[in-house]
């Protein structure tokens, strides 16, 4: 794989497109200034995470006994629970609570490095010689990093009803890309039950 | 389950990391000769507590009968649940404690460092493993490590600051809550090898 695939897969993968809505509806209680220092925060912290799974990530989870299906369904049912607090926002929401800064989770992980992009990672070490997946990490995070953090100018296009609605529904479709990545590690747990027999 | 994924697990759940701040806290008026005596004392204590229900554990599934697959399952569950709580802290109840006032027992030993959940996990666990040894080995060098990390917790706080000691913790975190999702699916594999 050229290093130029690699970047491109690893962009879909993480998908900071997709993702730009989901952004801005969780930071929605942060001003401009505040919201671009956090997802800054974040896209290093999600770079930094990829990057000890492509060192460390094998032995990581041979030690540990992790499959790769337990990866994507911990990441998925992670996100499940953002949505529902997103559709359903806690009632006794108080100023001081909703001040709190997302650090690390959601952001991070599992939404930009998620268990797609640290399985992909992964992958990709397997096939591929270390320094070039190195590489093409640092390319895709460079060209995805200024992506997130001006994603925070839509808040302006938005106002802050419409915020709001966006909230909701980037619920929505939070829950539904939630399931879909639980649905695809249970797919693949599902192979290794028939596998097994007697299902 | 091998010695150092035990011990990893365990650390985890103690979360010494985690707990850096709320100890602190606890023993801001204390100076610091009197303060390594509270961590010997309060991590004693713990240690007794963990040692208990390790033996408990041994008894507890010839006791009331539990399966492979029951506490497979279970263990991943409750796992999952303190992870949770790693991960999205609850937000604080004010505690009404006169701070002046040296901590005995509560709050640190429990439920700071035994924690319920911990207790229940080591007492799921105590029961999965044939091997004693295993188990109480794994609690001692876990507690080892946390009370070395209490010891230095002063000067933890000062070098990784509040935001690094957080990122600490919700990694850890993280990785608590996929063991915990891989415990809940071996059981699901032991359940369909024996249904």
């Amino acid at each position: 794989m050229t290093i130029s695939q690699m970047v491109i897969t690893l962009f879909f993968v993480a998908n900071p497109l997709g993702s730009i809505p989901i952004f801005v509806a969780l930071l929605k209680n942060f001003d401009i200034k505040r919201q671009q220092k956090i997802l800054l925060r974040e896209a290093i912290a999600s770079f930094l995470l990829a990057v000890t799974f492509l060192f460390v990530g094998k032995g990581f989870m041979q030690t540990l006994h992790i499959e790769t299906y337990s990866l994507q369904i911990c990441g998925g049912t992670l996100i499940l629970l953002v949505a529902i607090n997103m559709i359903f926002p806690p009632q006794q929401a108080t100023f001081e609570a909703s001040k709190i800064e997302p650090f690390i989770v959601p952001i991070a992980t599992p939404l930009l490095s998620g268990g797609g992009v640290l399985s992909t990672v992964m992958i990709l070490a397997q096939n591929n010689p270390t320094p070039k997946v190195f590489t093409s990490c640092i390319i895709a995070w460079l060209i995805m990093t200024p992506v997130i953090v001006f994603s925070t100018y839509m808040q302006k296009l938005l106002g802050k009803r419409g915020l709001e609605v966006l909230e909701q529904i980037m619920g929505m479709v939070l829950l539904f890309l939630a399931l879909q990545i639980i649905i695809n590690g249970a797919t693949q747990f599902k192979s290794v039950l028939l596998a097994q027999g007697a299902l | 389950m091998t010695l150092f994924a035990l011990t990893l697990i365990f650390f985890l759940i103690i979360n010494p990391l985690g707990n850096i701040q709320g100890f602190l806290s606890l023993v801001k008026h204390v100076p610091t000769n009197r303060y390594i005596r509270i961590v010997i004392r309060e991590m004693f204590f713990a240690l007794i507590l963990m040692v208990a229900f390790d033996v408990l554990g041994e008894y507890l599934t010839n006791i009331l009968g539990f399966s492979k697959a029951t506490i497979c399952l279970s263990s991943g569950l409750i796992l999952f649940l303190v992870a949770l709580r790693i991960i999205f802290p609850p937000a604080q109840a004010p505690n009404g404690r006169d701070e002046r006032e040296e901590p005995f027992f509560v709050p640190i030993a429990i439920p700071m460092i035994a924690s319920p959940a911990l207790l229940a996990t080591i007492m799921l666990y105590a029961s999965f493993e044939d091997q004693v040894w295993v188990s109480l080995a794994a609690i001692l060098i876990a507690w080892f490590i946390s009370c070395c990390v209490f010891f230095v917790s002063r000067l933890l706080f000062k070098g990784l600051g509040a935001t690094g000691l957080n990122a600490c913790e919700k990694l850890m975190g993280m990785v608590l809550i996929l063991i915990a999702v891989q415990r809940v699916l071996e059981g699901f594999l032991i359940f369909n090898g024996h249904a």
